[in-house]
């Protein structure tokens, strides 16, 4: 089957009713999970996880996918009209953008985030079609030395580009991978670190964990601050939504800018949506021919973010759906619900599972059609979600969290494992340690002690067997080139500070 | 709003120590519990010990940042909340844990129609009486729609009786 024959068969798998509506409830649900402060797409698509146990894996899937997406359009809104960013994706797209809603073009540029966001994540979606069935193809060879270098090296490289120090990534990474080693162990079935806690036989559950770590930590936040409880959004009326001339005019370039950096950063391991975002707007700050505004309210600082971060987050399906390999938390809890369904992923899923590999691409295209209709004409429904009175929905949100982390394994044990992770979450926040890195090294670490393993059974013992063939090599270097190149650009940016300090001395 | 400033530097280090302790205690059950096999039939001690070792080098790593970098990337200080501010973040996280132990008793819809009215009452200085009238419309609505409509099972506790 060709990428195009493939796209069709999963347009027809798309659009039977049962997963048009799952597309559905997920833009909706992630355009409103978005908007709210409080539950990012993380926590969000970890709350609707045990939610899709009950549908057929495809649905399932496409609902969870229409939350990720959801949530990158609806996380702007709060962005430009409060200056909150509904998710770390949008926090770029606050300097621009609350600066022309208080020039009373918060309509206007509503608008130009949703096109651009609808063009992100539809131009990259022919990206993910053609690179996903070309890579799934080349990944059918792949070794277990191959699978470690894959999983072990993106983690490292993940660690070095989440943000901050490498060691406040290594740290929670490491967290992650000792809590994936809990329970009974893959290769020969002995139990670790259960002490005799039967509740730990199977291992810690991941929804608890990243509910805890993305949403219970991000409303305690919320409690403990209750001035975000006094900001109110302005009404926007539909007369405002249309941008004139020529701020479309400029907007396209921006978005078509972003929506190629977004694809490329999409494709490596981190939190893509966020970086490219960043990158797209020293991008515009840099070639566009209005690149004096920006800082100052332009159009390019919201357009060209917009569709790097929904390309971005796009194109970040490509390794899940290549080579069955999460690189953020959100891929990581689809495995997690593909394994629950008894979906095997991986590079063979394309063969095994056309109907939900094409069904999955196929329904992005749908998607951002839904949430283009959702977003422009239901603008006023989305920011009167924002007059919600905090004492209201804090406590829904904390409701539906325990909902989320009891039904999973029906354990009230993980209900406690929610608590611990929110407050783990919490400490790591303030301390500015870094959480995605946790939860992928969680869901990765597993995989790579399987890989690893059987590398060494494979190869009698030889540790040369890591480096031994022509794939393991070049995900070595590339690893390493890209841990010393952040090395270096750390050293330098030090050195040139403590020089400028010393001169002003 | 109320609070204490608190160095990063200084918290880094403290979860560098717990991290420290962590990566010790971790590695030395793997040491003493778990399989060790050989370089061809490895067992389930060499990847926990691995990590253990990562655990201590990000402990250490962090232990050894100077106080200057620190800052410069992750900022000086943070905030922790005190007074009327950690009486609330307090006294709701008492309730949501309360809220655990009592689910598995009263059940879910009676657990979360109380939670819902003391975690509102913190929160909020509107009428209690509005209030109780908002937890159980909320409480019967997630009643309805999760554990009837989309069957998720949740403890029944006392109403399990009826």
């Amino acid at each position: 089957m060709t990428a195009f024959e493939g796209l069709f068969y999963g347009l027809g798998v798309a659009m039977t009713p049962a997963n048009l509506l799952a597309a559905f409830a997920g833009a909706f649900a992630g355009t409103a999970i978005g908007v709210l402060p409080g539950l990012g797409p993380v926590a969000g698509v970890a709350l609707i996880l045990p939610l899709t146990f009950s549908l057929d894996p495809t649905a399932g899937l496409i609902m969870m996918a229409g939350i990720f997406y959801g949530s990158m359009y609806g996380g702007s809104t709060t962005a430009i009209l409060l200056n909150i960013p509904g998710e770390s994706a949008s926090v770029v797209t606050a300097i621009d953008g609350y600066k022309l809603a208080r020039r009373g073009r918060a309509g206007a540029t509503l608008t130009i985030v949703a096109v651009g966001s609808f063009v992100g994540g539809t131009l990259a979606v022919i990206g993910v079609m053609l690179f996903s069935a070309a890579l799934a193809k080349v990944a059918i060879l792949f070794g277990p030395a191959d699978f470690f270098a894959l999983t072990f090296g993106g983690l490292m490289v993940m660690a070095r580009i989440s943000g901050g120090t490498l060691a406040s990534s290594l740290l929670p990474m490491a967290v992650g991978l000792a809590l994936g080693t809990i329970g009974q162990e893959a290769v020969t079935g002995e139990t670790r670190y259960t002490f005799g806690i039967l509740h730990l036989v199977e291992g810690v559950s991941l929804v608890p964990i990243v509910v805890g770590l993305y949403g219970l930590a991000e409303l305690m936040l919320l409690i403990e601050d209750k001035a975000h409880a006094a900001a109110r959004p302005q009404s926007v009326k539909m007369r405002e939504l249309l941008p004139t001339r020529t701020e479309w005019k400029r907007a396209v370039p921006s978005w078509l800018r972003g929506t190629g950096l977004g694809f490329l950063f999409g494709l490596v391991p981190g939190p893509a949506a966020t970086l490219s975002s960043f990158a797209s707007y020293r991008l515009e700050k840099a070639v566009s021919k209005h690149a004096d505004e920006i800082g100052s309210g332009a159009i390019e600082g919201v357009a060209g973010p917009e569709a790097a971060n929904n390309s971005a987050a796009t194109a970040s399906l490509v390794p899940l759906l290549a080579l069955g390999i999460p690189f953020t938390p959100i891929a990581a809890l689809m495995i997690s619900a593909m394994l629950v369904q008894g979906v095997q992923p991986g590079p063979l899923l394309i063969t095994e599972k056309p109907e939900i590999f094409w069904g999955l691409i196929a329904s992005v295209y749908i998607g951002n059609v839904m949430l283009l209709a959702l977003n422009i004409p239901m603008i006023g429904v989305w920011v009167s979600l924002l007059r919600i009175p905090l004492y209201l929905f804090l406590p829904i949100l904390l409701v539906l969290s325990v909902i989320g982390a009891y039904s999973v394994r029906n354990s009230i044990f993980d209900v406690w494992v929610l608590l611990g992770a929110g407050l783990l979450g919490y400490a790591f926040n303030k301390l500015r340690f870094q959480l995605a890195p946790l939860v992928v090294g969680l869901i990765l670490g597993p995989n790579i002690e399987k890989h690893f393993r059987e590398t060494l059974f494979l190869s009698q013992g030889d540790l040369w067997a890591f480096v031994d063939t022509p794939i393991a090599i070049t995900v070595w270097i590339l690893v390493a080139g890209i841990l010393a190149v952040g090395y270096f650009a750390r050293r330098r940016t030090s050195v040139a500070t403590a020089m400028a300090q010393e001169s002003s001395l | 709003m109320s609070s204490h400033t608190c160095s990063v530097a200084t918290g880094r280090r403290i979860a560098a120590v717990a991290g420290l302790v962590l990566s010790a205690a971790y590695t030395f059950y793997a040491w003493r519990e778990l399989d060790f096999g050989r370089w061809h039939r490895p067992g389930a001690a060499i990847f926990p010990i691995a990590v253990g070792i990562i655990l201590a080098v990000a402990s250490i790593a962090i232990l050894l940042e100077r106080r200057n970098t620190s800052n410069e990337v992750h900022g000086a200080t943070f905030t922790l909340p005190a007074g009327a501010d950690l009486r609330r973040l307090v006294f709701v996280l008492g309730a949501f844990a309360i809220y655990f132990v009592a689910m598995e008793y009263i059940g879910h819809l009676i657990a979360s129609a109380l939670f819902l009215f003391v975690a509102m009452a913190i929160l909020s200085d509107k009428s209690k009486l509005r209030l109780a009238l908002y937890a159980v419309v909320i409480a019967g609505s997630f009643e309805l729609f999760f554990v009837r409509f989309l069957q998720v099972q949740m403890p029944y506790g006392l109403t399990r009786l009826f």
